[in-house]
């Protein structure tokens, strides 16, 4: 495992990425290394979710290259590319009557046969996604019946057991409360250094991003500053994105305060 | 049951390869009764097959064969080939027997109005806007239809209009063996699309990300779709609302949206349903047959309007 931490396991070159009519982030250049918890943070509209987005293929980049482990993502099937990352993302799922465990069971679909049958080491995968997300308690309920917050938990799950090296998700924590806010972030953490994998959060959360994660990348004007937080903090580019008439970034507690 | 009402120990020991008392009653049974019996479990597991596949593709709950519009797609279809070879005047279809010209523009038919939808449904979320514009395509056909009709001969709009009630009864044996065989080729196809149609469930960002290749799902789906409706607007015509409402009525029952239960449900009630709307329709005991498609609209039309009401706290 340590051998991968060496090479970096997402580059983009010369990234634009946006809408046809519309950049939303240019010239975005990142080497990332495996194991890492990196938050992106940025206004409203300031384009997290567009990026996120284009790194997990569900967009097209308008410019430059995105590889994973050296690959170009367009060079990979859309088979192996499941088998890469997981996403967690903002919408609403189309009404169903999954049941909470079906849902991140699902997580194992690209690794099961074409029958879907969950095997014991998908079950273990499946055991331990629900372990660390603490989910056990909903798994026979109705998705569409769970509260915000635990429907946020089952996806955080069901990326999970997809056991991907990478994962990428869009503002996982909204619907938290402040303790399962922290939870969550903690869980992440302990992904990203105990079992390696590279967690890609867009988040608004600041002063835990600035807390825990090893990288932040603050997107402001359709630029994107990579750095880790104490660099962040203490060249005041975190101060200078969210500063305002009405608050200011204390770099001392990490939080924001009334002028 | 039917005009001819035969014991039911006589058809149990006919079935067993004995001979009936009567020869007339072999005759009715061997030749009419099994063969239409047969024909309403193929099209009723079809149809409802083809609802279910779309209510997943297009993930609206009030997608189905005859609500879109794709049945009288086919039926367009048809209506070129027998009311306009009359007009162009260079071939005439003899009877409804079987033809695979018949067959091809069915199948064409519906192809074209289930890619109009498609293409349409993807710009369009709204589950009523795509319901709309289903009923403007089904609107469209009919007033093509009457077009055809005002320049056709009588003969062959007479052909045309009795295929339109749709019927279960006037198959061939050679016409029910090619049904069956297209049917069973359309559920064996869907068998390795369960687990990405389960994908689906999730919103094709998700599935994408569950390495599922959603065009290629699409089309599989689109094709399927298409020549099972085509084929079965074809042998018996348009019968509306089972596709609709047979897979509510499966998910009622099992309360799950997963497709490795729901197809086996479809197929079986589906069967179940159509052949209890053709007992229905035979009138039993007497002489009289009512139209299928009456039946099905009759209950069919009520359980639409009724899950449109419902809809807000409704997951499918």
């Amino acid at each position: 495992m340590k051998t991968e931490i060496k090479n970096s396991i997402l580059t983009t070159k010369n990234l634009r990425v946006g809408y046809p009519k519309l950049d939303v982030v240019k010239a975005i250049n990142i080497k990332l290394t495996a194991g890492k918890l990196v938050c992106v943070l940025g206004k409203n509209g300031s384009g997290k979710s567009t990026l996120i987005k284009t790194l997990a293929r569900i967009l097209d980049p308008l410019e430059g290259s995105i590889s994973i482990k050296d690959k170009k993502l367009t060079a990979y099937k859309q088979q192996k590319l499941a088998q890469l990352f997981s996403i967690v993302l903002t919408e609403k799922l189309p009404e169903n009557l999954l049941t909470a465990n079906e849902l991140i069971s699902m997580g194992r679909h690209v690794h099961t046969n074409w029958l879907d049958k969950i095997t014991t080491k998908d079950q273990k995968k499946i055991d331990f996604a629900i372990e660390v997300t603490q989910t056990s308690s909903f798994l026979p309920k109705k998705f569409s019946k769970l509260s915000d917050g635990q429907k946020q938990k089952v996806l955080i799950a069901k990326a999970i057991a997809q056991d991907t090296p990478i994962i990428f998700l869009d503002e996982p924590t909204t619907h938290l409360d402040v303790h399962h806010k922290m939870e969550t972030f903690l869980l992440l953490k302990k992904l990203a250094h105990t079992y390696q994998k590279t967690i890609i959060m867009a988040t608004h959360e600041v002063g835990l991003s600035t807390q825990l994660a090893d990288e932040l990348w603050l997107i402001d004007d359709k630029k994107i500053k990579i750095g880790t937080p104490k660099e962040m903090i203490t060249n005041k580019t975190l101060g200078n994105i969210f500063n305002s008439e009405l608050i200011r970034f204390n770099s001392k507690t990490s939080s924001f305060e009334f002028r | 049951m039917g005009s001819v009402s035969i014991p039911f120990k006589e058809i149990v020991s006919g079935i067993l390869g004995n001979d009936l008392s009567k020869s007339s009653w072999q005759h009715i049974l061997f030749s009419f009764r099994i063969p239409k019996s047969f024909t309403a479990i193929l099209t009723g597991s079809g149809l409802s097959l083809v609802g279910l596949l779309m209510q997943t593709l297009f993930r609206n709950p009030m997608a189905g064969p005859s609500v879109l519009g794709i049945s009288s797609g086919a039926g367009l279809g048809v209506a070129l080939l027998v009311m306009g070879g009359g007009v162009i005047g260079g071939f005439s279809v003899d009877g409804f027997n079987l033809n695979l010209s018949i067959l091809l523009a069915a199948i064409l038919g519906a192809f074209i109005v289930l890619s109009i939808i498609l293409l349409l449904g993807s710009k369009i979320k709204n589950t009523l806007s795509i319901l709309i514009i289903g009923l403007m395509l089904g609107a469209l056909t009919t007033s093509v239809v009457s077009i055809l009709a005002y320049f056709t001969k009588a003969e062959q709009l007479q052909q045309y209009m009795f295929w339109g009630f749709g019927s279960l009864g006037h198959l061939s044996s050679k016409e029910l063996v090619l049904f069956s065989f297209f049917i069973l080729i359309g559920i064996l196809a869907v068998i390795p699309l369960l687990k990405p149609l389960n994908s689906l469930l999730l919103g094709e960002n998700y599935a994408q990300n569950m390495g599922v290749n959603i065009k290629q799902l699409k089309r599989n789906v689109l094709l399927i779709a298409g020549v099972l409706t085509g084929v079965i607007t074809a042998f018996v015509g348009p019968i509306a609302f089972i596709g609709l409402a047979i897979p509510h009525i499966a998910r009622l029952l099992f309360n799950t949206s997963n497709h490795k239960v729901l197809v086996p449900a479809v197929l079986l009630i589906g069967a179940i349903v159509l052949l209890i709307c053709d007992s229905i329709a035979q009138l039993p005991f007497s002489e009289q047959v009512i139209p299928i498609n009456a039946i099905t609209s009759l209950f069919g039309a009520p359980l639409v309007i009724w899950l449109l009401i419902r809809k807000k706290n409704y997951n499918f």
